[in-house]
């Protein structure tokens, strides 16, 4: 049983959410408040799942609401449902809403999308990890990206091209850009093919207020270095994957899911580097010691690894579940569903053909490519081509670079 | 001139007193006199030819007169003494008559002799500034006439009864002629919109005769409107001759068109920076609309299964006992379709969309007479009470979070002659700063300020006031409150024209009055006065 509080200030909209989501009532119990102060009354009392609330309500608005459950209960998955299409009183909520709504929104999407959230949270919301991603506000980005970006979104005609190559260069603002994107609020939910396309939709206003108003991106300076965590490194890496799951391929997966998938296969690191940077540098230490991958020491101290807690944000934030599942699986695409398995095994043998020019020779501890993957992805009869192809993409990245 | 060369040199001759005899030939003193006369003439006329030229020629063409007036003179003199014949004889001469040219006589004569010259030379002196005088006087009269009818500005004279009587080809291009004379073959009432209207501005040059800069919308020949920005000045008629109007124009129709743009770009900016608020106010209903329509949905599916199963088994007691599988079967549809709740709840549900729907009409009907765009340009009777209500419909999303707004409205208060449209701009800008003084005494806080608008009838004039509870309007700044691009408002709540433009909209477009009354810390109160007959007959020559 989910337990899923909704806020209003207006009485209707409550009364016509509890009729609409009755049919609901044997999965979720709902609760009601009409405002933020008998919401976080109700929270304090008994914990729920998921807040819903509206963004314009007297005294306390929903960005401000959402603030204090954010600081208080981050567990708590937070949903923005509201009439108000102020952009200004929207960037206010970014930073701690996990997604957005737009009034009037059909109640059978709603009945979707909270279905859709609390499956995630089930999947992979192990409680602590739950905590950390929901206490998460601004993701961080490489200091180069972050400065290149504000210079760009100052001028007074900012180039789309790039915009797009600045944005792309970085995972932490793809991921904004590409939950943003996806989200309600700027019209019909649909899949967002590129980076260029959620940069083309959002707009460089958009883009300026994400970078120089709200809390939602910061630079990457943490005060003490993270033990093997290098921020340009991550960011070559995650770019190398995307490029070269993109053409790894596979029948019938999508080469534009495969290489947002690819960049963006690591962002639980970021994560971690953000909410956990201590503990972070402590697993790349032992696994360095120990000459493990470093997901399994993850797995031991946070009960599951970077790749999960990627997945979470990325389906909290309302990513295509293709996407989410092959970044949650990309350690272990046995463990996929068995639709969901190739894209996640595109992804795990990028990754691992990514490091080859990284360390040739050298295979990453018990991590040899399983056959069984090899096999899903054409056989054994590619692997010189993927090396090549491998080595090409990390040729031309260094080159771009 | 040759007659009087003549006459001096025969008197001449007459005066000497010689002991001989004198005789003349007739016929060398007819050639004598004639001579005189022709190069007298001659000279002359040389002479006033040279008048008219200037420069280094005319210093030789007198030199050449001159010669020809000196060769008159001898050439008159020795015809004249050919003329004569001495026949020596010795009558004795009769000195009796006789004067004798002492040095005194001869002093007497030159002194005569310069008068004549003194009087010659001033006569000349004038004669000739007088010309220069006449020809100025034309030339310049030329000039002014030239200035008059070239001058870019329109130039008209026109008789209190409506006759123009002169005027420039500005002037007639400016109302769609031509030329000159086709205007001027037209009266001046054709030049109005309103008949009145110049009744009205002859009215106030009985007491002011001259208005300077007076804005006024007249008509073309085709019948469009053309804007003159006017000076007019009444002159007086000399000798009992009637009065007459001098008007100057200049074509402003391209400025008031840039004018009229930009208010109504700041009406289209006051509603963008209203959409987002208005959007939220229909989408707030359309939600639960369409949540309790979902619900109806699914209710009637329920409802249908359960009148199916209560169908099955009327249909089995008509044939007698039913079965209780039947009936069982009826029984747990009615608890699945969950029958107590939808009892309590369809109707509730029904009503709340009914009301839902409401709003949303009330909202676009507010929105579209809020909207409205003054049809033409001339004033309406509009209900003020009306426009206030529909300003708080659709700014109710702007204060709602800070304010309870009242509205306290005069049930007497009579149409007004106004620009219904614009006075909705001010209505508005009063509402959402008394919204935004409030905000900032309530922020942070869950309370709520109070807006209250107030109308009512003093006499021939109709009050407005927006009062607030906000933080009042503190006494360095008060007098700056309507001045351009003055704002005490953060970033992107207001540019500082609200009231600017809401004080151009009263005084100027409707002859009323805009005041405020303030005291920090407790709120402040604006009041717009507006006459009910609209603008005065000044005010109307103005806009």
């Amino acid at each position: 049983m989910k337990r899923i509080l909704f806020v209003d200030d207006e009485p209707n909209i409550l009364d016509g959410l509890r009729r609409a989501l009755r049919p609901q009532r044997d999965r979720w119990q709902m609760a009601f408040a009409s405002s933020g102060p008998q919401a976080l009354e109700m929270l304090a009392s008994e914990s729920c799942d998921m807040i819903v609330s509206d963004m314009r309500m007297p005294g306390m608005d929903g960005a401000a609401l959402l603030a204090s459950v954010c600081e208080r209960h981050p567990a708590v998955i937070r949903i923005i449902l509201s009439g108000y299409t102020d952009l200004t009183a929207f960037m206010c909520a970014v930073p701690v809403a996990h997604q957005f709504f737009l009034k009037p929104c059909d109640p059978l999407l709603l009945r979707e999308a909270i279905d859709h959230q609390t499956s995630v949270a089930d999947r992979y919301g192990y409680p602590p990890v739950a905590e950390l991603v929901g206490s998460l506000r601004a993701l961080p980005v490489a200091p180069h990206a972050y400065q290149e970006l504000r210079r760009e979104v100052a001028e007074s005609h900012p180039s789309l091209d790039h915009l797009v190559k600045v944005v792309t260069s970085d995972v932490g603002v793809s991921t904004r850009a590409l939950q943003l994107a996806h989200s309600a609020f700027f019209g019909q939910r649909q899949d967002i093919a590129d980076i260029r396309a959620a940069v083309a939709r959002l707009g460089s206003d958009i883009l300026r207020h994400l970078v120089l108003a709200a809390d939602t991106l910061r630079s990457f300076e943490p005060a003490t270095a993270i033990h093997g965590f290098d921020i340009d490194d991550f960011q070559r890496h995650s770019h190398l994957v995307g490029t070269i799951a993109e053409r790894v391929g596979g029948a019938g997966l999508q080469a534009h899911v495969l290489y947002k998938a690819g960049l963006l296969h690591d962002v639980g690191k970021l994560v971690l580097a953000d909410r956990a940077p201590d503990q972070f540098g402590q697993a790349q230490k032992i696994a360095r010691a120990e000459g493990r991958p470093s997901h399994q020491v993850e797995e031991e101290m946070f009960g599951v690894s970077h790749a999960e807690i990627g997945a979470y944000l990325l389906g909290l934030w309302g990513l295509p579940p293709a996407i989410v599942e092959a970044v949650a699986h990309h350690h272990h695409p046995e463990r996929a569903s068995d639709d969901q398995r190739p894209a996640a095994a595109a992804l795990y043998l990028a990754d691992y053909l990514a490091r080859l020019p990284e360390a040739p020779g050298i295979t990453r501890g018990s991590e040899a490519p399983d056959a069984h993957i090899v096999a899903l992805l054409g056989g054994p009869a590619m692997w010189s081509t993927w090396t090549e192809l491998a080595l090409n993409a990390a040729r031309l990245g260094a080159q771009h670079a | 001139m040759g007659a009087g060369i003549a006459g001096m040199h025969y008197t001449g001759m007459a005066a000497m007193r010689l002991s001989a005899d004198c005789r003349f030939d007739p016929m060398l003193v007819t050639v004598s006199v004639v001579l005189a006369i022709v190069i007298s003439l001659v000279a002359l006329s040389l002479a006033f030819r040279v008048r008219e030229e200037s420069g280094r020629r005319l210093w030789r063409q007198k030199a050449v007169s001159a010669v020809v007036m000196g060769v008159a003179i001898p050439i008159m003199h020795y015809t004249g003494m050919a003329a004569a014949h001495y026949t020596a004889s010795d009558a004795t001469v009769d000195l009796s008559h006789a004067v004798k040219a002492s040095s005194l006589g001869v002093a007497a004569v030159t002194l005569v002799t310069l008068v004549v010259l003194a009087l010659a030379i001033v006569t000349s002196v004038f004669d000739r500034r007088l010309t220069a005088q006449r020809s100025e006087l034309r030339s310049a009269e030329e000039r002014y006439r030239e200035l008059f009818l070239r001058s870019p500005a329109g130039m008209i004279r026109v008789t209190e009864d409506g006759r123009i009587l002169d005027c420039n080809l500005a002037m007639a291009r400016m109302f769609g002629f031509d030329t000159r004379e086709e205007l001027m073959a037209t009266p001046m009432a054709e030049r109005y919109f309103d008949g009145g209207e110049r009744d009205a501005l002859i009215a106030r040059l009985a007491e002011q005769p001259t208005t300077a800069d007076l804005e006024r919308r007249l008509r073309r020949k085709d019948g469009s409107p053309v804007w003159l920005l006017t000076t007019i000045r009444v002159v007086e008629g000399r000798n009992g001759e009637p009065r007459v109007f001098d008007g100057m124009m200049i074509d402003i129709s391209d400025k008031k068109r840039y004018q009229i743009g930009l208010l109504h770009a700041q009406k289209l900016e006051a509603v963008g920076e209203l959409a987002a608020g208005i959007a939220h106010e229909i989408n707030t209903p359309i939600q639960f609309v369409s949540d309790n329509t979902r619900f109806l949905q699914e209710s009637f599916a329920a409802v249908s299964q359960m009148i199916a199963a209560s169908d099955e088994v009327r249909a089995q007691a008509e044939h007698g006992p039913v079965d209780p599988v039947v009936l069982d079967r009826a029984a747990s549809v009615q608890l699945n379709a969950d029958w107590a709740y939808l009892q309590s709840e369809v109707p509730k549900a029904l009503d709340q969309m009914l009301d839902g729907l409401g709003r949303v009409a009330k909202i676009v009907r507010a929105m579209k007479e809020f909207s409205h765009v003054d049809q033409s340009t001339d004033m309406a009777a509009a209900d003020i009470n009306r426009a206030i209500e529909n300003t708080l419909v659709v700014a109710r999303n702007e204060y709602k979070y800070v304010a309870v707004a009242e509205a306290q409205l005069a049930s007497d208060l009579p149409p007004v002659m106004c620009h219904i449209g614009d006075l909705n701009q001010v209505f508005l800008n009063l509402v959402i700063n008394a919204a935004h003084a409030i905000e900032d005494v309530v922020a942070g806080t869950d309370q709520l300020g109070r807006i209250e608008v107030r109308t009512k009838r003093d006499g021939d004039w109709v009050e407005i006031d927006v009062s607030d509870t906000g933080t009042g309007i503190p006494e360095a700044v008060r007098n700056k409150v309507f001045d351009p691009f003055f704002t005490t408002k953060g970033v992107g709540r207001g540019s500082g024209q609200g009231l600017t433009l809401a004080r151009a909209i009263v005084v100027e477009k409707h002859d009323g009055q805009i005041s405020f009354d303030t005291e920090v810390g407790k709120g402040s109160t604006f009041r717009v006065r507006l006459p009910v007959r609209g603008r005065g007959p000044a005010a109307a020559l103005a806009a």
